[in-house]
């Protein structure tokens, strides 16, 4: 199953009531979207709001949500769309505001706002390099296992046909690649964050 | 080995699907969340997706309570309508259906005009007579708009 039919089975379940799929597509999707935000918005505790407001309008309009569009791309219109709602009311109170901050699109750039900063690239470039390098270490099975899920996309029956094996353990190999991997992502961002922090 | 995650890891890759329990247990621990996002992130970044681990966000028990509290709202917007819709509903029954019975009494051959004469008519019909002249009063009092509530106290 696909991220784009994946998504659509927790959409159907906030659709049918089911608030607790809605946390989980908040939680899956915040990161990128305030990455998206911080494009246009310089301030963090502003990136926060307007993601969060992006994320209850989504929940709003999500009722007419059919599932044409990737879950992703039809959030990514409404963040982005917020975050520019959110320039242009910021400069209809501010004077800082000025022709020269206007976009190609004619919406207001923040200043500030610089995406991808020498900071930011690092930090996700010492992420990727933790996670290949975990991905290195693995046991050849388990490696196969993901490489086969991530990469090639294929279902767990398929791979299972491929290694020859039963379903369940490529089950437990993904799961246990994933865990290895999961262990390195944990140590790269507790110490950035501690590094922030302290 | 944790089952719970193995489970996580297989409904990532849409190969489980999780009971409505299970997925409110994961949402409401904030380690399941972080570890959901983790694999995602992992996954992002194998992608190559756009994404910025420096952000350090989380909008999620925010935009939790938001909706709830949005939700409380239209629930006490929506309670007072109805309530009140039912109130003037209730009347314009009561009202209709002494309309009817009054006609009905008035069209009655012979039949004595106002209540005072009801009890000595003996052709009017079975429904009207079993009317106190009070009760007929006070369902004359629907009629003209002077009380639409039911069961308030009687107009002096």
């Amino acid at each position: 199953m696909s991220e784009a039919k994946s998504d659509l089975a927790l959409v159907r379940r906030v659709q049918a009531g089911e608030k607790a799929a809605f946390d989980l597509l908040v939680n899956k999707y915040q990161g990128r979207v305030a990455a998206l935000i911080s494009r246009w918005v310089r301030e963090p505790a502003d990136v926060a709001d307007v993601a969060q407001e992006a994320f209850i309008k989504a929940y709003r309009g999500l009722a007419r949500f059919r599932g044409d569009s990737a879950f992703y791309t039809w959030l990514y219109r409404i963040a982005v769309n917020t975050a520019k709602n959110h320039l242009a009311s910021k400069a209809s109170r501010s004077a800082e505001f000025t022709a020269d901050t206007m976009g190609e699109d004619g919406y207001l750039f923040d200043q500030q706002a610089d995406h991808d900063t020498p900071e930011r690239m690092l930090a996700t470039e010492q992420l990727r390099a933790a996670i290949h390098d975990s991905i290195a270490k693995l046991p050849e099975d388990l490696r196969l296992a993901l490489t086969l899920r991530e990469h090639e996309g294929m279902s767990y029956e398929d791979i299972a046909q491929v290694m020859s094996c039963p379903i369940g353990t490529v089950r437990s190999r993904i799961f246990r690649a994933r865990e290895a991997i999961d262990s390195q992502v944990q140590q790269v961002i507790s110490e950035r964050w501690r590094g922030e922090n302290g | 080995m944790d089952k719970q995650s193995e489970q996580l890891s297989a409904f990532i890759d849409g190969e489980e699907t999780l009971c409505a329990q299970t997925l409110a247990a994961i949402a409401q621990d904030p380690q399941r969340r972080e570890q959901w996002r983790r694999y995602h992130l992992a996954r992002d970044i194998l992608k190559g997706s756009a994404t910025d681990v420096s952000i350090k966000i989380d909008v999620t028990a925010a935009v939790r309570e938001q909706i709830e509290r949005e939700d409380q709202v239209v629930v006490r917007r929506f309670v007072p309508q109805w309530s009140k819709a039912h109130w003037v509903t209730s009347g314009a029954i009561a009202a209709s259906v002494l309309m009817v019975m009054i006609q009905f009494w008035q069209a009655e051959p012979g039949s004595a005009q106002g209540p005072g004469a009801l009890a000595e008519n003996s052709n009017a019909p079975v429904l009207s007579a079993q009317l106190s002249p009070q009760a007929l009063s006070r369902l004359q009092g629907y009629v003209s708009g002077e009380r639409m509530v039911p069961n308030a106290s009687p107009v002096q």
